[in-house]
């Protein structure tokens, strides 16, 4: 009797130590995972966007206007750079349009619009290979030339700093005052966003769940925007949006868990042609 | 004697709908309604869920289970140990 009651507590604390075990290589699975996906991606950041925080503030600070074409002294139209090699990424992976960054964060990423499968890009790299942190992503009710009213971009909150753990960084007031704009290279656009807010929101599918078609609907977003009921939210208090304007939405996740998403607006305040 | 006067009808109907003045007069169906343009089908697995994909990368449920399976585990040897003893 004795010895069979042991062989019970033997056989739980067995079950026990494999589920342990289990659950640990699960950790372990994704923490090498995201870790060596980091790697990948300054690799490609080094790569194909090689002069991307040089190129960008030196000459993207100061938005012009919308549809710009700065002129030169002749009266000639001075083209903006464009540090990305685009072409030879969508090369290797048609999905990849376009390329996001933003001073001061870690966010320096390809993005990707897969044409088989929305949230494909939720747990692939650019390559296609399975990968914990996926790549930056849009998707199919987008267009992919940023030319909708509401551009909703995708990126992990990843432990380690990469994806779009570092947007959380808006949350700070100073960090936010300091940095205004994302911006976005296509293969011959550059387009720069001034961080509208940054906030809380609750975990809805925003291109799923508003008809930004409707004036109305898009007039509130856009008051939602610049007021949001989040109490951690970050507004910059000079801006005015109306139904022209181009906004650009980065959704991740919450530090510590939580149904929510955070998000960071901008609204475009500059579309230059690139050389 | 009927037949062949129907299907003489017939064939002079036909090849006038030919002559395009009279072609006109005609009320074809074919003539005059607009094919329906089909929109372009793709193969995308359109994502209708109404929650926004799942960004997060805190493996709350791996590490509550490590930390349940560690005490269970702590519990049961130390309960076995105790036993053990006596």
């Amino acid at each position: 009797m004795k010895k069979s009651k042991n062989k019970a507590i033997i056989a739980v604390i067995v079950i026990f130590a494999l589920a342990f075990a289990v659950a640990a290589g699960i950790v372990i699975f994704k923490l090498v995972n995201g870790a060596l996906a980091s790697g990948d991606y300054e690799k490609i950041a080094g790569s194909y966007a090689s002069d991307i925080t040089a190129t960008t503030e030196s000459g993207g600070s100061q938005p012009v206007s919308q549809q710009s074409s700065q002129q030169s002294s002749e009266g000639n139209t001075v083209l903006a750079d464009n540090p990305v090699n685009l072409s030879e990424l969508s090369a290797q992976n048609p999905d990849i349009y376009s390329w996001i960054y933003i001073s001061n964060t870690n966010v320096n990423y390809p993005v990707a619009q897969s044409a088989e499968d929305d949230n494909f890009y939720l747990d692939h790299d650019i390559y296609k290979g399975y990968s914990f942190p996926g790549t930056i992503y849009s998707q199919s009710c987008n267009k992919r030339d940023y030319t909708d009213r509401v551009t909703v971009l995708y990126g992990h909150n990843m432990l380690d700093g990469s994806m779009f753990a570092t947007l959380h960084y808006f949350s700070d007031p100073q960090f936010f005052e300091e940095n205004k704009y994302i911006y976005i290279y296509t293969k011959d656009r550059k387009l720069t966003y001034e961080v509208v807010s940054a906030y809380i929101y609750d975990d809805r599918h925003i291109m799923n769940s508003f008809n930004f078609l409707d004036d109305k609907v898009y007039a509130e977003w856009q008051e939602e925007a610049l007021n949001p009921r989040s109490v951690s939210s970050n507004v910059r208090k000079d801006i005015t949006l109306t139904k022209d304007d181009k906004m650009l939405v980065l959704s991740t996740c919450l530090n510590g868990g939580g149904d929510g998403r955070y998000l960071v607006q901008g609204v475009l305040v500059n579309n230059e042609q690139t050389r | 004697m009927k037949k062949l006067i129907a299907s003489a009808a017939a064939a002079m109907i036909m090849a006038l709908s030919v002559v395009p003045a009279f072609a006109i007069s005609v009320n074809s169906p074919v003539a005059t309604t607009q094919a329906e343009t089909q929109p372009t089908t793709t193969n995308v697995k359109k994502d209708d869920n109404p929650v926004s994909p799942k960004t997060g990368a805190d493996s709350v449920a791996a590490y509550s289970a490590i930390a349940l399976t560690a005490l269970a585990c702590g519990a049961g040897t130390l309960f076995a140990a105790k036993k053990a003893k006596k």
